[in-house]
């Protein structure tokens, strides 16, 4: 993108001039600061918006772990199933539990 | 032993139903109390914009007082009679005391950095509290890296009722003891001067506490079925399938 193309994307407050200046320098301006300023009000409702958005992004999140946790119990639900409906403890429980102590499962 | 699950799924709905709940009380609180405590409540004359800190500073010593308490009352319960959800309670509280624990002297610091041109002191209400904090973070690290046998776990509900006994130090340190830690919700002298400060306040309070009930329902039942999972795969052992589900 060249620079003028960029000025007409971005156009600068214009200068009392009717005729606008080609130089960039000429088109420099200075921001400077206002205490008590005329968007102070507007300002802080946007901070409390973002407060508040982040908040309920958060318990949002927290409501998603609360789902997870409902799946993941569901799970565990099957499992329990699933192994009552296998043998009952047998002389073979000693020796899988000393293989999965050892960690050489 | 593998207990009935054929109950649980209506029970699981009437939970869900009840934090979610809890979990929208506790949204509207602190959204409501955002608004009042950055839009309506007004500027502190003398330490201006930093003082409206002390609306979320006082609730989260409140919660981190929460944590330790639930700590204490598992703890308690589970030296009595040990069960899954006793420690449960204790692991959580004990998690929610660290968090706003964290909270409490993050944000004093920030306040301090204002009011009394340093981040840190060594006041006595601040070190008690970095105290508390250690030892509900010593709790933590003993339950991830001890084990978590019912030796382990008593050894942790022993350290849980300890740590409690630093709490009634915290709350009068600040009146025995010499130091920096101001007073304002007391009954001789201080207070808010403003019925909206008093709003911000009450409001901070009610939305806190029910974000931090929030957090110890959902470690708590993260709690509970890490305990579930790891009876099953001790039942998976006994009945010889340990090659299948063992970490």
């Amino acid at each position: 993108m060249t620079a003028s193309a960029a000025l007409t994307f971005f156009p600068g407050p214009s200068p009392a001039s009717s005729v606008p200046p080609t130089d960039a320098a000429d088109r420099s301006t200075t921001f400077q600061a206002v205490e008590g300023g005329t968007e102070l009000h507007s300002g802080q409702t946007l901070v409390v918006a973002a407060y508040a958005g982040l908040w309920a992004a958060m318990m949002a999140w927290v409501l998603l772990q609360w789902s997870k946790q409902n799946a993941l119990a569901r799970r565990l639900d099957e499992l329990e199933a699933t192994l009552a409906s296998v043998a009952p403890p047998g002389p073979a429980a000693a020796g899988a539990r000393a293989s999965a102590h050892r960690g050489d499962a | 032993m593998i207990p009935s699950t054929a109950a649980r799924p209506s029970a699981r709905g009437r939970s869900t139903t009840g934090f979610v709940v809890l979990l929208a009380l506790a949204t509207v609180l602190v959204v409501t109390a955002l608004d009042v405590i950055f839009l309506r409540a007004p500027v502190e004359r003398t330490m201006g914009i930093v003082q409206k800190i002390f609306y979320f500073h006082v609730p989260s010593a409140v919660c981190m007082y929460v944590g330790a308490a639930a700590c204490f009352a598992g703890s308690v319960a589970y030296l009595e009679e040990p069960t899954d959800l006793r420690d449960s309670i204790g692991r959580a509280g004990a998690e929610l005391a660290v968090l706003f624990g964290v909270i409490v002297l993050g944000t004093g610091s920030l306040w301090a950095s204002k009011a009394w041109g340093t981040y840190w002191t060594w006041d006595p209400r601040l070190t008690t509290v970095l105290l508390s904090v250690l030892v509900y973070v010593a709790y933590l690290v003993l339950r991830a890296f001890a084990g978590d046998g019912q030796g382990e776990r008593k050894f942790a509900a022993a350290l849980g009722i300890l740590g409690a006994g630093n709490l009634p130090i915290i709350h009068y340190s600040v009146r025995k003891w010499a130091g920096q830690h101001p007073t304002v919700i007391t009954n001789k002298g201080g207070g808010l001067d403003h019925p909206d400060m008093k709003l911000a306040l009450t409001l901070g309070f009610a939305a806190m506490i029910s974000v931090a009930a929030v957090f110890l329902w959902l470690r708590i039942r993260g709690q509970m079925l890490e305990s579930r999972a790891a009876h099953l795969e001790a039942e998976a052992l006994d009945r010889g399938l340990g090659e299948g589900v063992t970490r």
